[in-house]
């Protein structure tokens, strides 16, 4: 009983086959059929031998009947073999699996080079494999992640559904990130009461934001999907551009490249500007090594700049990037001060971005959100005075004031708060350093969740984005006045990223460049407007605001690199650039380990089957049998 | 011709005379060269008996003849022609001289020519006629009578006590129109046979033997009539190991009688019984009744058949 009750069929449906073919067989028996006629001289001796036979021996019937039984038995172990009968080694019955398909960048790496199969497709054979492998009353969901988790087939025993849902599942270009699965596999367990799922994730490991995973005690299985070492990969893991410092319209565009395969190796870098080359360079790298390079050239200042590595290697995803160069526009400003701001007036006055004989000042008291004709300025800047009223969506920069928004407010001063962090990766601190700012007196701004602290500091936070869909702006909770800002060289390049960000131009280029999974915000001409998005696959993606009076489009779609076309936005906005650009989805070394918030899961290079297929078993006694009856036949030597 | 001895070569003087032997689909039924060692041989009849003319054979019965074979008392009525003058003077006593009367023996050869001697490759029914075509042969060239019947369900043709070698070409042609047809009814057929040819001599039947009726009935009415029986039993090599295998639906070739089997060893062990019991009773049969009988399969080299084993069974000299 122990070896029964171990015994699964993984194709239970073969049985069917089991009880259908011996009753034809039968049939076919019992209609005589296929006897073959043959002539003889006279019956008579052989129906004296018949009776003869059947009077001497009670079981001639069955004896007669040997090839039939033997052919009963050969369905039947042809059949038992069909229904893929398998011992399990795995333990108890009623399994919830649910697979987990990392469908990331980096699984499209094609290991040991092109021609290959992707990570994607072997790591679907594993999950067939596994779907194989389940018995009678065991279930299976499966998810496919990449920075978000997609169900794409519930929780079922259906194997032919598990299968198609696996199928189906196509490779994305984006990072992974396993929190969504994660969380829906905790969820599972609560819905299914007494059956603990099982979560087998199959993946290269390399993942992102481990940290925020949520906490759970669910067994997880990682089937680790890639090679661990020997891999051959350069990668572009960053691309920026900006206006050339010494002004003019010439774009400097800077590539990161990075060794993360095994073998050190030379790689050529080519800037092709709108399809045609326009520079290539060469750097040395060392496994594991970084460089960064340098593209400027007299023709970079409009049009589709794309980065490329030469050569090939395991994964194609990162070995382009591309960037928008949108022709410069000058920008428009209106700076609302009770009496003047002189570094700010200055600093407005010399930046080449901006329109100097279009920069206006007005009075607070002359700020009338609705009459000021503010929607036509690209960035209004509130110097120690907060507007009344609410404003129009736009961009908008606060000095030691904030918005009229519940919630946002300053406190109280205080003397002399020390600086305690700032948020490198904002783009208006990019190249800054506020290690050395001295304050004076500060206001530093009540806050609300969502909202992005800049500049931390020991009374609080002293520069916030808030969080506003509609508008861009940033708020400084102090006076220039009161520091010593304007004698360091953060100074300029601070507001020089400020401008940047925060005009229009700089709307352009924040959107003209993101990583997969990024969204986009695809600004609008009036309200209620819609705007056409063709990806690189050329499907087109219709896109509206997510609330009718914003003025905003959001665009969430980008799962695949490459430019993507916009139609019908607002003013020069024309196409963006998606791009890989990932460090993690680029290092496509397969990790060892799956590496979770609190645990670390070692990685199996094979999906571990719980049953023992036996089905050979069984096809072997059904061959023995076919052995036999030939013989019988042949020899006629039975009995 | 009263023995071989006194014959040439047969094979050189005869041949000429032979008209040429027609060739069947299964080989001719007599070749020139067979013939020649044919003629060598005469039927052997174990009884006496009495022909219509005097012929070649040397009769048990005293009578007129040139050859001497004995003394009796006259006894009045007995021809007088016959008493021996001599011995009359010398012991003043009348006997009569006995001579050996020599006479023609008339050779009856009944033919099985139902269906079921189709059967075998080569068929019996061709290894039959070899068989009756070799015997009518030497009996003409032996001036005896000969006589053949073929038999189905019914008597079907006669050929008609025919004397001489020149009728051989007309023998030969009767055997060859013969074509295996019908059931078997020996009883009918031996019966009327028997009726219409009351003449006693050699009679040889060649048969299978496989009537469901059985064969003793039919053979009842020669042995009653005193006539030297002799039954060749003829059977294929198919039928003596039959190559059968697997599911078969066995279709009697006389009247269509369907027989499912599955071949298995204890069944053809069976069959091979049966067989060998059938053989034995009809061997049983013929040698309770001083019949001669000769078993054969067509395996058997036919010349060997007629040269050594009819002559070691007694049938030929």
């Amino acid at each position: 009983m122990g070896f029964l009750s171990s015994l699964n069929f993984l194709n239970p449906f073969a049985l069917i086959l089991a009880a259908a073919v011996p009753s034809a067989i039968l049939l076919l028996y019992f209609l005589k059929l296929k006897r073959r006629e043959v002539p003889v001289s006279s019956t008579f001796l052989w129906l004296k031998a018949i009776d003869d036979l059947r009077v001497n021996s009670p079981f001639q019937k069955l004896r007669q009947n040997l090839l039939l039984i033997l052919q009963l038995l050969i369905a039947l172990g042809v059949a038992l073999a069909l229904a893929r009968p398998a011992a399990n080694v795995g333990g108890s019955e009623g399994h919830d699996l649910v697979l987990v398909i990392d469908r990331s960048a980096s699984m499209s790496t094609r290991d040991g080079g092109p021609g290959n199969p992707t990570r994607l497709e072997r790591a679907k054979e594993e999950a067939l494999r596994l779907i194989d492998d389940l018995s009678i009353g065991d279930r299976a969901m499966v998810l496919g992640f990449a920075d978000t988790a997609d169900q794409l087939q519930n929780l079922t025993d259906v194997k032919g559904m598990l299968r198609r849902a696996v199928a189906e599942l196509e490779p994305t270009h984006r990072g992974s990130d396993l929190h969504d699965a994660l969380a829906f596999a905790a969820s599972l367990t609560k819905t299914q009461q007494g059956r603990q799922p099982e979560v087998v994730v199959f993946s290269d490991g390399a993942l992102e934001n481990v940290a925020e995973l949520p906490e759970s005690d669910l067994p997880v299985r990682y089937v680790r999907i890639g090679e661990p070492a020997g891999v051959k990969n350069f990668a572009i893991t960053g691309l920026d551009r900006r206006r050339s410092l010494e002004g003019g319209d010439i774009y400097q565009i800077f590539v990161e490249v990075a060794n993360t395969g095994d073998e050190d190796g030379v790689c050529g870098i080519s800037l092709y500007l709108d399809d045609h080359l326009i520079d290539a360079k060469e750097v040395d790298l060392k496994a594991g090594r970084t460089a960064s390079v340098l593209f400027e050239r007299p023709s970079l200042t409009e049009g589709i700049a794309r980065v490329q590595l030469e050569g090939e290697d395991w994964f194609e995803l990162d070995d382009k990037a591309w960037t928008i160069l949108t022709p410069q526009r000058l920008l428009e400003v209106l700076l609302v001060t009770a009496d003047g701001n002189y570094f700010i007036h200055n600093i407005l006055r010399i930046d080449p971005l901006v329109d100097s004989a279009a920069l206006k000042r007005i009075a607070p008291e002359e700020f009338k959100a609705a009459e000021s004709g503010i929607g036509d300025y690209d960035l209004v800047i509130f110097d120690r005075t907060s507007p009344g009223e609410a404003l129009p969506p736009g961009s908008y920069l606060f000095l030691d004031a904030v918005p009229l928004a519940e919630g946002l407010g300053l406190m109280d001063a205080v003397e002399h708060p020390d600086i305690v962090e700032w948020d490198e990766s904002h783009p208006a601190t990019r190249f800054t350093d506020l290690s050395l700012l001295a304050i004076n007196t500060a206001h530093p701004i009540q806050i609300r969740t969502g909202d992005r602290v800049v500049l931390q500091s020991t009374a609080g936070p002293l520069i916030v984005e808030p969080d506003d869909p509609t508008s861009r702006s940033l708020i400084l909770g102090f006076d220039i006045y009161q520091t010593s800002w304007p004698l360091q060289s953060s100074f300029p390049i601070f507001f020089a990223n400020v401008l940047r960000w925060l005009s229009a131009a700089g709307a352009e280029q924040r959107g003209s460049q993101v990583r997969t999974g990024d969204t986009v915000r695809v600004p609008l001409p009036k309200q209620g407007a819609t705007a056409k998005v063709t990806g690189p696959d050329d499907e087109v993606h219709e896109i509206e605001p997510g609330r009718p009076e914003e003025q905003m489009a959001t665009f969430s779609r980008t799962d695949l690199v490459g430019i993507y076309d916009v139609e019908g936005a607002e003013g020069g906005f024309e196409r963006f650039a998606v791009n890989v650009l990932s460090r993690s989805e680029s290092d496509i070394k397969a990790r060892e380990q799956l590496t979770l918030r609190d645990k670390r899961v070692a990685g199996e290079a094979k999906a571990e089957e719980r049953n023992r297929e036996i089905w050979w078993w069984f096809a072997a006694v059904a061959f023995a049998f076919v052995l036999f009856e030939w013989w019988i036949y042949n020899r006629r030597v039975y009995l | 011709m009263a023995d071989e001895t006194t014959t040439t070569d047969p094979a050189a003087g005869k041949g000429a005379s032979v008209p040429t032997v027609p060739v069947v689909s299964e080989g001719p039924i007599l070749d020139a060269d067979f013939i020649g060692r044919l003629s060598k041989l005469d039927i052997i009849s174990r009884k006496i008996f009495q022909g219509k003319i005097k012929g070649e054979k040397r009769s048990k019965r005293r009578g007129q003849s040139v050859e001497f074979a004995d003394f009796r008392a006259y006894v009045s009525g007995d021809d007088l022609r016959f008493v021996d003058w001599n011995i009359f003077m010398r012991l003043d006593r009348l006997f009569l001289k006995l001579f050996l009367e020599e006479e023609d023996l008339f050779v009856y050869i009944l033919l099985d020519g139902s269906k079921s001697m189709q059967y075998g490759s080569p068929s019996k029914f061709h290894y039959a006629r070899k068989i009756a075509a070799a015997l009518g042969y030497i009996s003409l060239v032996n001036m005896n009578r000969v006589g053949i019947g073929a038999f189905s369900s019914q008597l079907d043709t006669v050929f008609s006590p025919t004397r001489g070698r020149r009728h051989l070409h007309r023998m030969i042609k009767f055997l060859e129109d013969v074509t295996p047809a019908g059931g078997t009814d020996m009883r009918e057929a031996c019966r009327r046979f028997a009726l219409e040819h009351p003449q006693p001599g050699v009679c040889i039947v060649i048969s299978d033997f496989l009537d469901r009726n059985g064969y003793d009935e039919a053979i009842k009415y020669f042995a009653a009539r005193k006539l030297d029986i002799h039954l060749i039993h003829v059977m294929a090599d198919e039928e003596v190991d039959p190559p059968l295998v697997g599911d078969l639906r066995l279709v009697d070739q006389e009247d269509g009688d369907v027989t499912d089997i599955t071949v298995s060893a204890p069944l053809l062990r069976r069959y091979k019984a049966n067989l060998e019991a059938f053989i034995e009773s009809i061997r049983s049969y013929a040698a309770r009744r001083g019949i001669g009988h000769v078993f054969t399969t067509t395996s058997r080299p036919f010349d060997e058949l007629i040269l050594r084993y009819l002559r070691e069974r007694k049938l030929l000299k």
